[in-house]
């Protein structure tokens, strides 16, 4: 790994990002360190800062200028002062969501679990959960993928288990 | 939920993962236009991630996802750590089964309808076998549940922190026993206890009392007073609340207030035999910063001026004073004078004028939350002093009171940090102001019905009036100067030639609000 493809001398250190399917991202180092997973690849491996391409091989190209510009207008919300209006924050979110599909959504909170960063994970999971509020079993199952492994008794029993259970929440 | 994804992530392994064009699998799609995927997108996501997922949804939503498959039933149940049940005497075959799926359960509520049968003691001791690090638990209407239940739950969940209980049946010896193996117990909460008796056994002050217990709630008891030892002998309290409790609760007061090192901040005292030797009890208690006095007539100016004197803390007030016209203007000149930190209060029934509220204004430069309700002496001269004086408001809430749009347009140009402001029930006000205020300060929010009174109220409100105490009249009669407001009145209204009549009628429709719960002013 000795691509040099940040070789700018300007004030703001690059870093280069590879994406699974090779593609490479010049990213600003306070952006790049917003992943966890970016971070720890340079914790106590400061001389190869120049060179080093960090393969992210589990975040495809596709959504690297999505998750970047996520971190970049969040790390600039966190500075700003006065903290930016809600409505603001909430606009950026919403575009942010737009046009995802489902299956992009999946992606991003794996790429998310990958890169390990808390804010984009809590982000983009309240976001799945939003998608799968008040809608049926079948629909869940459809949305994720998934197979029901359950035998017809075994649901049944869990569908009487959970009559036990109240629904709302119960805050105090 | 206190995992972070990056726990199940071994770091090693982090570079290992097959690019997602290898692991997203075929779509294959059906003539029907459906289409389903042939993997499960979950499958790569760690437990803690789909937990994440899970901690967004409420209970409903979670039952449906424990359907889904066999590891989201298994990851919802360890995730769980909120739990409502109902409480049915037939849950008992289902327990070991519900308890083994929701094993990390902490906050447990056990709910029976008034119709049913609760679970009984054998119950309640089996979930404490299986819920051991319970922190809370929350019992309502579980009327099978004796002292002898409680007791056994008290011995195996001994980390509990908050009970709280409602219309049960178990007594003095259960609470008891909380008090003493619960030894973190924070907070205790109990509504309706059947089996409290009089003469009974004591609810006494146990290894919780003497360290942890830093709250105690009382609602509509009979024999609340079993409980004034447990609340004396309470090291730490801070927070205290009586709620329709029979008894004197002055001698309860009065004993709090002669300890030296009282550690009270909230005290709330809600429909009970209180008077202002409670009041002077209450105002040895210097940390007071939050007290609430909501329909107990016999406190009058004396206690609460006595109050205001010694607890220059206080932050948040709130009267009710149930038109009984005993506090008024003098008590709270004196909260003015001393209480210099105030920032809510909350005035019901409480006939203030501009005296006080000018004083209140002018004084308390942090007041940021202002509710006036059911007074038939708070006009737009008042509001007008509001709008000039009090700097800091943010909110303003004016229920039934004898404003009109005059005082309404006077809140146009004052108040700078004003946020919201709320005007229900008050005639004199119309519909067109709330719009143009809206437009002279755009990004104020302004909630207003214009002023449509339900005759009901009216009617019930008749009734009510009380007479006037002497001494109090004072506070009612003619200000000095009968100013542009008198004048606007008398047009607007059609009926009042001077104003110490103003009150009586102004009260049909101001005292329509008069049981509205404090909670919902602000």
């Amino acid at each position: 790994m000795a691509s040099s493809s940040s070789s700018s001398s300007t004030q703001v250190k690059k870093i280069t990002l590879k994406a699974a399917d090779g593609k490479h991202f010049e990213v600003e180092e306070p952006v790049a360190m917003e992943m966890e997973t970016v971070k720890s690849f340079f914790v106590g491996n400061e001389d190869a800062m120049k060179d080093m391409v960090v393969p992210l091989l589990n975040v495809s190209s596709e959504h690297m200028p999505a998750i970047l510009d996520f971190y970049r207008n969040h790390s600039e919300f966190r500075k700003r002062t006065p903290p930016p209006p809600a409505e603001e924050v909430k606009a950026f979110n919403e575009a942010f969501l737009e046009n995802k599909s489902d299956e992009q959504l999946m992606e991003m909170i794996m790429a998310a679990n990958f890169l390990n960063t808390k804010e984009l994970l809590n982000f983009l999971t309240e976001a799945a959960a939003n998608r799968i509020k008040n809608k049926s079993v079948e629909y869940v199952r459809a949305f994720f993928g998934i197979e029901n492994d359950f035998t017809p008794e075994e649901e049944a029993r869990i569908r009487a288990e959970n009559e036990w259970a109240f629904d709302g929440l119960d805050e105090d | 939920m206190g995992q972070t994804p990056s726990s199940v992530l071994d770091q090693r392994n982090r570079f290992d993962f097959l690019p997602p064009e290898i692991l997203s699998g075929e779509i294959v799609e059906f003539s029907d236009d459906e289409v389903v995927r042939t993997r499960d997108y979950t499958s790569d996501l760690p437990d803690d991630c789909l937990a994440y997922v899970f901690q967004f949804l409420g209970s409903g939503d979670r039952a449906r996802c424990s359907l889904v498959c066999k590891r989201w039933l298994c990851v919802d149940g360890v995730s769980r750590q909120r739990l409502s049940l109902n409480a049915n005497s037939e849950i008992l075959s289902s327990l070991p089964a519900l308890f083994t799926r929701f094993e990390a359960v902490t906050k447990l509520a056990l709910r029976c309808d008034r119709k049913s049968v609760s679970l009984s003691d054998d119950a309640l001791v089996q979930i404490s076998l299986h819920c051991q690090k319970l922190t809370r638990l929350k019992l309502r209407g579980c009327r099978d549940i004796t002292d002898h239940g409680m007791v056994s739950f008290a011995q195996n969940c001994k980390t509990l922190k908050k009970l709280s209980c409602g219309s049960c049946m178990f007594g003095a010896k259960a609470i008891n026993s909380v008090i003493v193996h619960c030894s973190l117990l924070e907070e205790i909460s109990i509504k309706r206890l059947r089996g409290v008796h009089d003469g009974a056994e004591l609810i006494g002050p146990g290894a919780a009392a003497s360290s942890s217990l830093k709250s105690i709630c009382l609602k509509e008891l009979v024999y609340g007073q079993s409980f004034e030892s447990l609340i004396t002998g309470t090291k730490k309290l801070k927070t205290l609340k009586i709620i329709r409790c029979l008894g004197d609760w002055d001698k309860v007061l009065g004993i709090i207030g002669n300890e030296k090192n009282t550690t009270l901040i909230e005290i709330h005292l809600e429909r009970l035999q209180v008077s202002d030797i409670g009041l002077t009890a209450i105002s040895k208690c210097p940390n007071v910063e939050n007290l609430h006095i909501v329909k107990a007539p016999e406190c009058s100016n004396r206690g609460l001026a006595r109050v205001a004197e010694k607890c220059s803390l206080l932050r948040k007030l709130h009267i009710d004073g149930w038109r009984s016209n005993r506090i008024g203007d003098e008590a709270l000149i004196a909260v003015a004078k001393h209480c210099s930190n105030l920032q809510e209060l909350v005035l019901i029934g409480v006939n203030a004028t501009h005296l006080s509220l000018t004083a209140i204004a002018s004084n308390c430069p942090n007041l940021e939350r202002l509710a006036l309700c059911g007074s038939g002496t708070i006009g737009d001269a008042e509001i007008a002093c509001i709008s000039s004086k009090c700097l800091a408001l943010k909110k303003l809430c004016i229920k039934g009171c004898a404003i009109s749009d005059i005082g309404i347009e006077a809140l146009a140009w004052g108040c700078p940090n004003l946020v919201k402001i709320k005007v229900k029930k008050c005639r004199g006000v119309s519909s067109e102001v709330a719009g143009w205020l809206k437009g002279r300060r755009g990004s104020l929010i302004v909630n207003l019905d214009a002023g449509e009174l339900d005759p009901l109220d009216a009617s019930v409100v008749d009734g009510l009036m009380l007479p006037m105490i002497p001494g109090q009249v004072n506070a009612l009669e003619a200000p000095p100067n009968g100013n542009g407001r008198l004048g606007f009145l008398r047009v607007k209204l059609g009926l009042f030639a001077s104003r110490n009549l103003v009150p009586c009628p102004f009260r049909r429709w101001s005292n329509a609000n008069g049981d509205n719960s404090n909670d919902d002013n602000l």
